[in-house]
């Protein structure tokens, strides 16, 4: 694996914006003050794993990261756009650069598996109904769900659901993925294998963001790690960087279920 | 107290700007035509069952009742007219707007509000689809398209019920009481009409989508918006209609 890629040499213009900038990022519901004074920046090509315990604000980082939610203060910039200054069709179009996997994977419920996935191809793309079908098939193989393809989301399990949604956010092939928890729900063997999945992406280039809980089953596939507690991140670095760390909770959320 | 009221008029502000968005989304593109056909059938063509039922069965106690009271004065030819007219200008577009409240402005509320607290709605933006164009516009046209159409299903289902009953009541034929009923009507019916059911399809459009789009608060919060859409839509129809014949009395009398 190769290591931190940042001086950007090999592609791209010389100073290439980072692909997921946040910059001194503060968020707030009501009273309730999930992000104080976060900033992350994700070079092209990078992967890059969040770690929190449950609650501290993971999910609302990655809403941030696609302008579902707007920021308090700070700035979000894809690509090097702020997403608050881009116009909505702006803001659209820069969406389709990003595949977004939410935690409970978010189905359309009136569709089937399989139009699920057809639905962002169709859309977005002037590809035949041939070649859609290939794209499906073979997204759907990638996480084990080529048999299921008819089936509507409410006859799905937990995590075939998650699955399901992960074909989905790769289906237009974007060049950044971000992914809400992609193991959860799912036993050590499937895991394994969207982790392979994952693993895979990044080797084709893809900049990647894993959010999760489980420190140790990212640990393969990303070059870098945060820590986020109580709205703040708390430790950045590589593996072995926050494995040796002597904070007790960033400690205990590398190494994963050891107690 | 006070603060409900400041509510109530925030709430009525937020409406007003939804529907002045939905309806400046009608006229620009991109437009989502595979959503709206599927609504117009989902609205529209679902519908037809219940109102031409509906229909058919008010215009039979109309025609019971008209007869009942004119015979009284000997005036029973006049009960196609009754029947005709008072579908038409009264009770044809207000029993519609409130059926397909109950039908449709209940299901949008459900569907819109279900799809928000599962996220679905975001994953549309993720998917870099303008969720407001393909969900709300959609939704409002096809019920601005709907209800004239099925006003008219319910005022000839209402007219062939009158008929059927005065054929086996009073055997009055079918042809003679088709043509009392229609003579009594002029264009002055239909346009006014069409036009009232347009209105009063931009509102069951609007406020249910407005109720279901703006969820929150999990399946209690889908059921809410669906029991308000229903509430919301039939209070303002009939506030609307009240208007909408006083407008009509000043406009003819002038
Ligand atoms: N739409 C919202 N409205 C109000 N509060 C919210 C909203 N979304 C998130 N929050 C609050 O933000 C905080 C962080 O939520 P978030 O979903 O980001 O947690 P998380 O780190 O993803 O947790 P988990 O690991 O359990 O998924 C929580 O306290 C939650 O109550
Ligand atoms: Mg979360």
């Amino acid at each position: 694996m190769s290591g931190p890629a940042s001086n950007g040499v090999q592609r791209g213009p010389p100073l290439q914006p980072a692909a997921i900038r946040l910059d001194h990022v503060f968020k707030s519901f009501d009273r309730n003050e999930v992000l104080k004074d976060v900033s992350i920046e994700i070079p092209h090509g990078h992967a890059f794993g969040l770690l929190g315990r449950s609650g501290t604000g993971k999910s609302v980082t990655l809403s941030l990261m696609i302008g579902l939610i707007p920021v308090d203060r700070g700035a979000v910039l894809i690509e090097g756009k702020d997403l608050q200054k881009l116009s909505r069709e702006d803001l659209l179009d820069a969406r389709k650069r990003i595949g977004f996997l939410f935690q409970q994977a978010a189905l359309f419920d009136s569709l089937s598996v399989r139009e699920n996935v057809e639905f962002p191809l169709r859309r977005h793309t002037k590809k035949r109904g041939s070649e859609i079908r290939d794209i499906v098939h073979r997204s759907l193989e990638s996480v084990g769900l080529e048999h299921d393809a008819d089936k509507m989301p409410a006859a799905l399990s937990g995590g075939m659901h998650k699955r399901a949604g992960l074909a989905r956010a790769l289906a237009l092939d974007p060049p950044i993925v971000l992914a809400d928890e992609p193991s959860s729900g799912l036993d050590a063997i499937t895991a394994s294998e969207i982790y392979d999945l994952l693993h895979k992406l990044r080797e084709r280039g893809k900049t990647l963001v894993v959010v999760t809980h489980d420190g140790s089953g990212v640990r393969g596939i990303v070059d870098e790690m945060a820590v986020l507690d109580q709205g703040r991140i708390v430790a950045c670095g590589t593996a072995g960087e926050l494995a040796a760390s002597d904070n007790k909770l960033v400690h205990e959320l590398i190494r994963g279920e050891e107690r | 107290m006070f603060n409900g009221l400041l509510k109530l008029v925030g709430a009525t502000g937020d409406l007003g700007i939804f529907g002045a968005k939905a309806t400046r989304g009608l006229f620009r593109p991109p437009f989502e035509f595979e959503e709206l056909t599927r609504q117009i059938y989902e609205c529209g063509s679902k519908s037809v069952p219940l109102i031409a039922c509906a229909g058919l069965a008010l215009g039979v106690v109309m025609a019971m009742h008209s007869e009942a009271s004119m015979s009284r004065f000997g005036a029973k030819a006049l009960v196609p007219e009754a029947v005709s007219i008072g579908i038409f200008r009264v009770l044809g577009p207000l029993v519609t707007g409130l059926l397909v409240s109950g039908r449709v402005g209940a299901g949008i509320g459900a569907q819109l509000g279900g799809m928000r607290v599962t996220q679905q709605i975001d994953a549309l933006e993720a998917l870099a689809v303008d969720s407001f164009k393909y969900l709300v516009v959609t939704r409002v046209l096809a019920c601005i398209v709907a209800l004239p159409v099925l006003t008219l299903v319910m005022d000839f289902s209402a007219i062939a019920g009158g008929m059927l009953l005065d054929m086996v009541v009073s055997q009055v034929s079918p042809q003679l009481f088709l043509k009392d009923a229609f003579q009594a009507l002029s264009m002055n019916d239909y346009l006014p009409t069409v036009l009232k059911t347009t209105a009063f399809g931009l509102i069951i459009g609007t406020v249910s989508c407005f109720l279901g789009y703006n969820t929150s608060g999990g399946a209690t919060g889908v059921g809410q918006a669906s029991t308000r859409s229903v509430v919301f839509c039939s209070l303002l129809l009939i506030l609307i209609d009240i208007i909408l014949v006083k407008l009509s009395f000043f406009w003819s009398a002038q």
